[in-house]
């Protein structure tokens, strides 16, 4: 039992252990969005290509939550075909959207298991990047239940449950 | 079937001159010994007038304008053009043109005390271009000891935190992800002391207050070379950056060893980061190994080898890198250069790979 116990435990630390990073948007941050989408000339404070920020936290929620990268309203709830989430299509696609800019990053690929942790986590609502406070009179759309938004941009309180569908704060 | 963009795109890759680590142990024993400032990189001195001379193929005046300017003494000038264009995959195939690097230099020496002055070209902030498009990279005051390449050197302004080998491509891996990425300049301040057997260097440094910049935290830097012999150097380093979400301690080692027949540097930096973020802590692990083969007086061929792993407990994150770069010395000042790489993730198991072929421009004023 005990050599059973031992092998397990050396194959693990040989092979790497599970993936079980955290699925917070700090994290993310230092370890995928700077080094691969914020460096100097691409998406940084410096630079801010295309109007997004990856370089900080408070650029990368800004970033997927105005500029539409993540969707977390009822008309496009990204956590239920998180592959699908813009941010996702931008890192995964030949020509995303055919808007002639090509596959990001564009100056080094990223690696596999990181597309599949930011989909987890988009999978998670994106807990960090959900909502802008400042916009919409701090009320945002967590799929079909109007919410207020937390100043740390995170869903808060429940408003009200939309009979219909709900996009920025208002069900329609 | 994958299809097949081809577009040109600008700025993805822009660049600033640092200094030649290659030449290091290979033409002299350190960097001040070619440069006016103690970690390499700007304005050449005469010892690297000359040896700017003597690498190139046709030979030419190497000083500021060829030597047609008569400049006082108290006064050196310098700037450097770069620009790149050939093929990208990433893994999506680009053909691509990018403008590197267009800056100009200064230097005013009176006594012990110089001013270091860099005006230039940078890719402009995003609705803010004309605000942006121009700016100083490094502006610095400095003190030496002695006259020459040796002794204490006292820094304070804006300039690179000195820290590991210091390549010239922003794009090897301990560049990029170890601490000194491009355009990482910021104000602080530096103490160096460059000795033919050693030199160390410490600096202090924190985020520009005065633009939006690329390094977004403060901390310190300390590096140190020793030379065993003429042909052999050893370094170690450390530097903690805190920024107001993470902090980043890194410690590191470098090595460099020269074998004149046939002439080849081989050179190693190493480095271990241990980030924080949040109430997490992990590391990764940053790796370059480079050799050089000075073919001839004008041929310089560099083949590089580089890791970085993002988290190492993690297992498929780990990138690599194979770099051939060919360095064709024109004249004392123009190069041209063949770049090279072919990025693996997880040895083609963990992603795309990537690749880039492409020819570089390089004029020296």
């Amino acid at each position: 039992m005990n050599r059973l116990v031992w092998s397990t435990l050396f194959v693990l630390a040989a092979c790497g252990s599970q993936d079980d990073r955290p699925l917070e948007l700090e994290y993310l941050t230092q370890a995928i969005f700077a080094p691969s989408c914020g460096p100097a000339q691409c998406h940084s404070t410096f630079k801010q290509e295309a109007n997004n920020v990856f370089d900080t936290p408070e650029g990368v929620r800004r970033s997927l939550v105005e500029n539409g990268l993540v969707r977390l309203g009822s008309t496009k709830y990204d956590p239920d075909d998180a592959a699908n989430a813009e941010l996702i299509i931008w890192i995964t696609e030949t020509d995303p959207f055919g808007l002639g800019k090509g596959r990001m990053p564009n100056d080094a690929p990223l690696p596999n298991q990181d597309v599949y942790l930011l989909r987890e986590w988009i999978e998670h609502e994106t807990p960090g990047a959900q909502c802008n406070p400042e916009a919409n009179d701090g009320k945002a759309c967590d799929n079909k239940v109007v919410v207020q938004c937390n100043a740390d941009w995170t869903f808060g309180t429940r408003v009200m449950v939309c009979t219909g569908d709900c996009e920025q704060g208002k069900c329609l | 079937m994958r299809a097949l963009l081809v577009i040109a795109i600008v700025a993805a890759f822009t660049g600033a001159a640092y200094a030649y680590p290659q030449f290091q142990m290979s033409k002299d024993q350190t960097c001040a010994g070619c440069h006016i400032q103690p970690d390499g990189g700007g304005i050449l001195n005469e010892n690297g007038f000359a040896t700017a001379e003597a690498v190139s193929q046709l030979g030419m005046p190497p000083e500021f304008m060829y030597g047609t300017l008569d400049l006082p003494d108290w006064l050196a000038l310098g700037g450097d053009m770069r620009s790149v264009a050939g093929y990208m995959q990433t893994p999506q195939r680009y053909l691509a043109f990018i403008p590197m690097q267009l800056e100009a230099y200064a230097a005013l020496t009176f006594g012990n005390f110089s001013g270091h002055v860099t005006v230039g070209y940078r890719p402009p902030e995003k609705d803010n271009e004309l605000a942006t498009i121009i700016w100083s990279r490094e502006h610095f005051l400095q003190w030496q000891q002695e006259e020459g390449s040796e002794g204490l050197f006292i820094r304070a302004g804006r300039f690179m935190p000195i820290f590991g080998l210091r390549f010239v491509e922003h794009t090897i891996y301990t560049r990029r992800y170890g601490g000194t990425p491009l355009f990482s300049d910021t104000y602080g301040a530096a103490v160096s002391y460059v000795k033919p057997k050693y030199e160390a260097h410490l600096t202090g440094f924190f985020k520009d207050p005065l633009i939006d910049p690329v390094r977004l935290g403060s901390g310190g830097a300390l590096y140190g070379e020793y030379r065993l012999d003429e042909r052999t150097q050893l370094g170690a380093g450390a530097m903690v950056e805190i920024s107001s979400y993470e902090q980043k301690y890194r410690g590191e080692v470098t090595a460099k060893y020269y074998i004149p027949k046939p002439e080849i540097l081989l050179q190693a930096e190493v480095q271990l980061v241990n980030p924080h973020v949040g109430g997490y802590g992990y590391r990764q692990l940053v790796g370059y190994l480079m050799g050089t083969y000075f073919a001839n007086d004008y041929l310089m061929i560099d083949l590089g080898l580089g890791h970085y792993d993002e988290n190492i407990r993690i297992k498929n994150l780990d990138r690599d890198a194979v770099d051939l770069n060919v360095h064709y010395f024109v004249m004392s000042h123009m190069e041209v250069m063949f770049i090279g790489r072919y990025e693996l993730m997880q040895f083609g198991n963990g992603g795309p790979s990537g690749a880039y072929a492409m020819l570089q421009a390089h004029y020296r004023l």
